[in-house]
């Protein structure tokens, strides 16, 4: 299965440039188009290819709640984006046909969160993550690595998917215990640490795991 | 205490004053009348009495009688023909009293007439006239009128109890009246405490053209004001957020990705690129925010005469920080272009602004020069036509800004090699494009702030959709008219009207 495609509707050259670098940055396809008209004409030609749209609803030539039909015929799910954090245009977009929404500003872990949940629900997903040479198999729950199968706890497992799924971005110890562990949770900061001692102890991919001082880990 | 109780109470003590003062003099006029028709009839009944009495004395021949047979004959007849209510008096002796009073002294009599109160509740007229026949002797007439005083007496009552039910009757109507007529002031004062509360939505009905109809008028008036203007200052703060959120997603962005995402040296050096260009942005809108706040707080000023005599050393205050922060900013770095991409007319003075005459065909020259990169960049053409030597009386830095303002518009419209007429003559001034004008819808908008034709363009362009809202300002100051026709595809003209509105 070839990369997510993400394309980008955005008019705002700087906010275009920034989610086009940072959806890159963790191993996403990005395509983008500045106006209506182009996301339109791009939707039309290359439908297939896009597994989701993120789209600014306040955008030049045609609308963004108007692309949404145009979308949602091709089955690609869309989350908007939006600088008004009225209930009223975050309902208008979610009847149009949203998936999902993001208020500006918005924060990097979100955006990442929101598009994950969104093709996870779609089925878009790849079932096999290949990341520095080991291999998960998410439909199995099982890791390769050099062919032989690597046995791992649930938590390690966990730790090394989300890791693997969001490379090049860095998440401080108490990020990775609420959206790894879960916000139920009680547990110390020390447990990731233990963790990610015990992956690199276990497999030679998890040398990809850096720990970045003062911050906390990332997959680079 | 309230309004109508009050005005009751003032217009009840006004009635019962006049009404009281009304009583006495007729009380008085009346006793007077009572009086003099007593008085009249006393003095024909006296006349008529005497001519009978001297009649039958002077037939009668004294000679032969002696002074007490005589007196005796006289009291005699006297009593005949007099009858009560009479006394016949000699020097200063009652020879016969048929009166019902005892007379003491009679020597204090005086005048025509006299009324005598007695002690016992009584009242007494008195009247004496000289017995014709015989001069040493005097007839005295008492009359008891105390019956006369009584039912005059008796009459005020009645008309007092009167006036009373009467005060009574207007105090009712009264007060139904004023209810009446004083409920839109309760109607007023309540919409007033609404309006206060913060429902800008409350009007009162409007009901004749008295005062009151006015007042409510004009409550409405302003209230619709102090609406109309919340209404402008939350579109503008709507506005204002929404462009401030642009600037702000991306510096958190690229703060974000540079603290939490592995990047290679070029996306690096193109985050911080965004944030700075970001900071730029909101830095931007936030000197043009402050002019528009500082010309607010303007006040056009008529018969302005720039002189250093009229400011006072402490009205420096807003503007001079403006100035301050401005001359602060460091010159000529990468990003000038984008930030002087429109000229927030500059208020680096008093709070005043100060007219002085300045030649149009000037300013035009000064803002084209300002304009200069811009234009020579995209090789358009200035094409100057000034009618005459017009002079205009304007605050020439802010006149030059909105010259400045107006001028950048239309090069942002232009395309390359485009051609823009700056043309003046005495009544107005001009700005002409071949640019790719404004759709008439757009149009009725092009004055307010942060509205942008063509949202995407100008801001590339480095627009805050706050240059015409300035410039409106400043025209407005000046007292000056300006409007804008425009067609797309074929181009804009904005004039300004230097005539007062």
């Amino acid at each position: 299965m070839e990369n997510v495609r993400i394309l980008v509707i955005e008019d705002e050259t700087d906010i275009r440039d920034l989610l086009r670098m940072n959806l890159e940055a963790v191993g996403y396809e990005v395509d983008t188009a500045a106006n209506g008209d182009e996301a339109a004409e791009k939707i039309r030609r290359r439908g297939t290819e896009i597994d989701l749209a993120l789209t600014d609803v306040m955008i030049p030539g045609r609308d963004g709640f108007d692309l949404f039909p145009l979308m949602e015929e091709r089955g690609i799910p869309c989350i908007f984006l939006t600088a008004k954090s009225d209930v009223m245009s975050k309902v208008r977009g979610l009847k149009a046909g949203a998936e999902d929404y993001i208020v500006k500003p918005f924060e990097l872990m979100e955006l990442y969160a929101r598009i994950e949940n969104v093709l996870k629900r779609r089925g878009k997903l790849k079932n096999r993550i290949e990341a520095g040479g080991c291999t998960v198999d998410l439909a199995g729950h099982k890791v390769w690595e050099e062919g032989r199968e690597v046995a791992l706890k649930p938590m390690e497992y966990d730790l090394l998917v989300f890791l693997c799924r969001n490379r090049n971005v860095a998440f401080t110890r108490d990020m990775l215990l609420a959206r790894v562990w879960g916000d139920g949770y009680a547990g110390e900061t020390r447990t990731v640490d233990v963790h990610v001692a015990s992956l690199r102890k276990k497999l030679k991919a998890a040398s990809h795991i850096r720990t970045i001082p003062r911050l906390g880990y990332r997959w680079e | 205490m309230r309004l109508k109780h009050k005005l009751i109470v003032i217009v009840l003590t006004v009635c019962t004053g006049s009404f009281a003062v009304c009583a006495g003099f007729f009380a008085v006029k009346t006793n007077a009348f009572t009086v003099r028709m007593a008085t009249e009839n006393n003095v024909r009944q006296l006349e008529a009495k005497d001519y009978v009495f001297s009649q039958m004395v002077t037939d009668t021949r004294f000679d032969a009688m002696g002074d007490i047979a005589m007196e005796a004959y006289l009291k005699y007849q006297f009593r005949r023909c007099f009858g009560e209510g009479y006394a016949l008096l000699k020097n200063q002796d009652c020879l016969v009293n048929l009166t019902e009073f005892e007379i003491l002294d009679p020597s204090l009599y005086r005048g025509d007439y006299m009324i005598q109160h007695l002690k016992e509740g009584q009242t007494a007229l008195m009247m004496e006239r000289a017995v014709s026949a015989f001069p040493d002797y005097r007839v005295l007439l008492v009359q008891d009128i105390t019956a006369y005083e009584r039912e005059t007496a008796g009459q005020m009552r009645e008309y007092l109890i009167a006036c009373c039910g009467i005060l009574a009757a207007a105090a009712a109507v009264l007060y139904g009246i004023l209810g009446k007529v004083l409920r839109p002031l309760g109607v007023l004062t309540e919409a007033a405490q609404k309006l206060g509360e913060g429902d800008l939505k409350v009007r009162v009905l409007v009901k004749g053209k008295d005062e009151m109809g006015v007042l409510a008028q004009a409550f409405n008036q302003m209230a619709g004001q102090v609406e109309g203007q919340v209404e402008d200052l939350r579109l503008l703060l709507g506005a204002l957020t929404h462009e401030i959120k642009t600037p702000m997603t991306t510096i958190i962005g690229y703060g974000e990705s540079l603290l939490c995402l592995k990047l290679t040296k070029e996306q690096q050096e193109h985050a911080l690129m965004g944030i700075c260009r970001g900071g730029r942005r909101l830095e931007r809108l936030c000197g043009k925010l402050l002019a528009m706040v500082g010309m607010y707080a303007m006040a056009p000023n008529g018969d302005g005469r720039c002189g250093a005599e009229g400011r006072s050393p402490d009205d420096g205050g807003k503007s001079g920080e403006i100035r301050d922060k401005r001359a602060g900013e460091p010159k000529g770095n990468a990003w000038e272009h984008d930030a002087g991409a429109e000229k927030s007319g500059q208020i680096n003075r008093t709070g005043e602004i100060c007219l002085e005459p300045a030649a149009v065909e000037d300013m035009f020259r000064e803002a084209a020069e300002e304009l200069s990169p811009f234009t020579e960049e995209r090789e358009i053409k200035i094409i100057l036509e000034v009618e005459g030597e017009p002079v205009v009386n304007a605050d020439r830095e802010l006149f030059v800004s909105l010259l400045y303002n107006l001028i950048h518009n239309s090069v942002k419209a232009s395309r390359p090699g485009g051609r823009i007429w700056l043309e003046a003559d005495s009544e107005k001034l001009t700005v002409r494009d071949e640019g790719s004008g404004i759709p008439a819808e757009d149009l009725p908008h092009v004055w307010e702030a942060f509205f942008m034709a063509d949202k995407s363009r100008s801001r590339s362009e480095g627009g805050s959709g706050l240059g015409l809202a300035l410039a409106d300002r400043i025209v407005k100051l000046h007292g000056m008219r300006a409007d804008i026709e425009s067609q797309v595809g074929i181009g804009t003209v904005v004039r300004v009207f230097y005539g007062k509105i």
